[in-house]
């Protein structure tokens, strides 16, 4: 079954190059812009994987994860961001990118994350 | 030399006259006090029996009248307890008669070493009076330098008692804040009703050591400054702290100076955090347009190549706000329509403010009676935007408890100035706060403020030599005016 990768960035080129890369390499994607719309898109479309930056605007990444993690949720998380520090504001994170990122790196990780 | 024995007071004069001395005599009492009088001798010897004013008595007078002459007894066979009477009534010595050679020396002797130590004595009072005199002059002197180094001191220095009243203060400080007798440093300082949370004297207090603080204070003609503090105990004798007195230093320009320099690293911060996204954002439309090359995908190359204009003009912009921000940039004034700037105000506003619920009345020059005011256009607009954010955020807090909530801008016109106003029924701000809220950094919004909108604002106002400040009633209002110069800056 193809695995389904949700993408929470605030900037449409990011999202778009997102959704082009994981498209191409035969996964699912749904896209939120911010922190309040992705708890909408989250439940609706029941993402695998989630990336997720962690500076937007209404409302930032680890307040989101946070509100996943209080309803059960256990979906992987990989935070991709150009804040430094970002390892600790997200502990239990998959894992952490800086941007701007390697394409090839975030690939295999998802993967790796999603054992496909 | 008193005796009624004609051969006594022979044989005594001759006797006196060769051991040196000047000899006067006298046959009884009353010549010998006449002759004490207007002679005043240093010594008197006198027989203690003779007829009429007997030498008893002769003692007492001159003892009365000149106590500083000495006098020695002659007495007969019998006469003991006359003498010691004589000593007890003030005479030197006594020397009994037939009178003996050595016995007068000893006696004479024993009234001039009296007389010789009577005058050290007396050189040393008089030494010690001068002394005295000397010293309290010195201490006078060295009283008036001592007040007039705390007076003129360069620093703000008052003495305050535990209570934080201020018992003294030098003159600068009286200068800047006013001489009012009881008044406690943070009702003179602060504007405060009881004292500060963290004070550097109550710490001071408490364990006797310096302690040193920074604190924001109103000087009594209202201006703002920070104020570098140190204090230091001033025990008593016993060594029980009575006193701190603290020493204030106006460091409000180094503050300012430090808040550039975190400006400028908050702004590095912010253009390296755009900066990554900037470079994320190309490499999606790089990737969009080689795998659209590859897949001969014209849709994928369009987005992509849409992608990376968009970036291209991002950092361009980026570029020129760094370059706009990291040299000290003179003002492009030009004539601006009131009537238009406050439209494109509103028109950028508008959104969130009708979004909010929140009226605006606009109190505004219409294009009929439109004016222009010189200025930059970029910067001001910047201006009044950071305060009519900073009113919808104050009128959106309070949301629930008011039925009705405005936002006024009103542009008015003096003599020499033209005043923008914005009103806002929001929450309000309470003193205190009002001081700081124009400092880098300070937000009452939480994470969602940034601390540096009002900063810039009035940086902004003082580029065109204008005056910002603001008035408030918390739960009531908050007002913001922006008066500018009108004539040309």
């Amino acid at each position: 079954m193809t695995k389904k990768i949700m993408i929470v960035d605030d900037d449409p080129a990011i999202t778009r190059y997102l959704e082009t890369l994981f498209k191409d390499n035969g996964f699912d994607t749904c896209i939120a812009d911010d922190g309040k719309q992705a708890m909408d898109v989250f439940l609706d479309q029941q993402p695998d994987l989630i990336t997720l930056d962690l500076e937007m605007p209404e409302e930032w990444g680890p307040r989101f994860f946070r509100k996943i993690s209080k309803k059960g949720y256990t979906t992987p998380v990989i935070v991709i961001s150009g804040l430094s520090g970002r390892t600790h504001s997200i502990p239990k994170a998959d894992a952490f990118f800086a941007k701007p990122f390697k394409p090839e790196e975030v690939l295999a990780k998802v993967k790796a994350v999603l054992g496909v | 030399m008193v005796d009624d024995e004609e051969g006594i007071r022979e044989v005594l004069e001759i006797t006196l006259t060769d051991a040196g001395y000047e000899v006067l005599t006298a046959e009884n009492g009353f010549t010998g006090l006449d002759m004490v009088k207007t002679h005043k001798p240093d010594i008197v010897l006198t027989d203690i029996r003779m007829p009429g004013m007997d030498g008893m008595a002769l003692l007492k007078a001159v003892k009365q009248s000149f106590p500083d002459i000495e006098v020695i007894m002659i007495t007969g066979y019998g006469d003991a307890n006359l003498a010691i009477e004589s000593l007890k009534t003030g005479a030197v010595d006594f020397i009994s008669k037939p009178v003996n050679q050595d016995v007068l020396d000893i006696a004479l002797k024993r009234a001039n070493d009296r007389i010789r130590t009577r005058e050290k004595l007396a050189d040393h009072t008089r030494n010690l009076e001068s002394l005295v005199a000397e010293k309290t002059r010195k201490l006078a002197e060295s009283e008036k330098r001592y007040v007039q180094l705390f007076n003129e001191s360069p620093a703000y220095i008052s003495i305050l008692d535990e209570h934080f009243r201020i018992v003294e203060s030098n003159n600068r400080f009286k200068d800047q804040f006013g001489e009012n007798p009881d008044m406690y440093c943070f009702q003179v300082q602060q504007q405060r009703t009881i004292p500060c949370d963290t004070c550097p004297v109550k710490e001071t207090f408490a364990d006797g050591r310096s302690h040193t603080a920074e604190m924001d204070v109103t000087l009594k003609d209202g201006r703002a400054r920070r104020f570098f503090i140190q204090t230091s105990a001033i025990p008593d004798d016993s060594g029980c702290i009575r006193h701190v007195m603290e020493m204030c230093t106006d460091i409000t320009v180094i503050h300012q100076l430090q808040d550039h320099l975190a400006a400028l690293g908050l702004h590095i911060s912010s253009i390296s955090h755009g900066i990554k996204g900037l470079l994320t954002g190309l490499d999606g439309g790089d990737y969009l347009i080689r795998s659209g090359l590859e897949k001969k995908d014209f849709e994928r190359i369009s987005n992509g190549w849409g992608i990376v204009r968009e970036n291209i003009s991002k950092i361009r912009k980026m570029v020129l706000d760094i370059l706009y921000h990291s040299k000290n940039r003179s003002l492009e004034l030009q004539p601006v329509s009131v009537f238009d700037f406050i439209q494109e105000l509103v028109t950028t506003m508008d959104p969130r403010i009708r979004k909010a619920g929140i009226e605006l009345i606009l109190d505004t020059p219409k294009p009929s009676d439109d004016f222009h005011v010189i200025m930059d256009k970029t910067v001001l607009f910047g201006a009044c935007l950071a305060i009519l954010e900073n009113a919808v955020d104050a009128c959106i807090s309070v949301v629930h408890d008011r039925k009705k909530m405005t936002i006024r801008i009103q542009v008015s016109e003096t003599a020499d100035q033209v005043l923008f106003k914005i009103r806002d029924n929001g929450k309000g701000l309470d003193r205190q706060y009002r001081q700081k809220i124009f400092s880098l950094f300070y937000s009452d919004k939480g994470n969602k403020g940034t601390g540096l909108g009002l900063f810039i604002a009035r940086r902004s106002v003082h580029l065109h030599q204008g005056e910002i400040h603001v008035d408030s009633i918390p739960g009531k209002f908050t007002e913001f005016t922006i008066a500018l110069p009108k004539k040309s800056i």
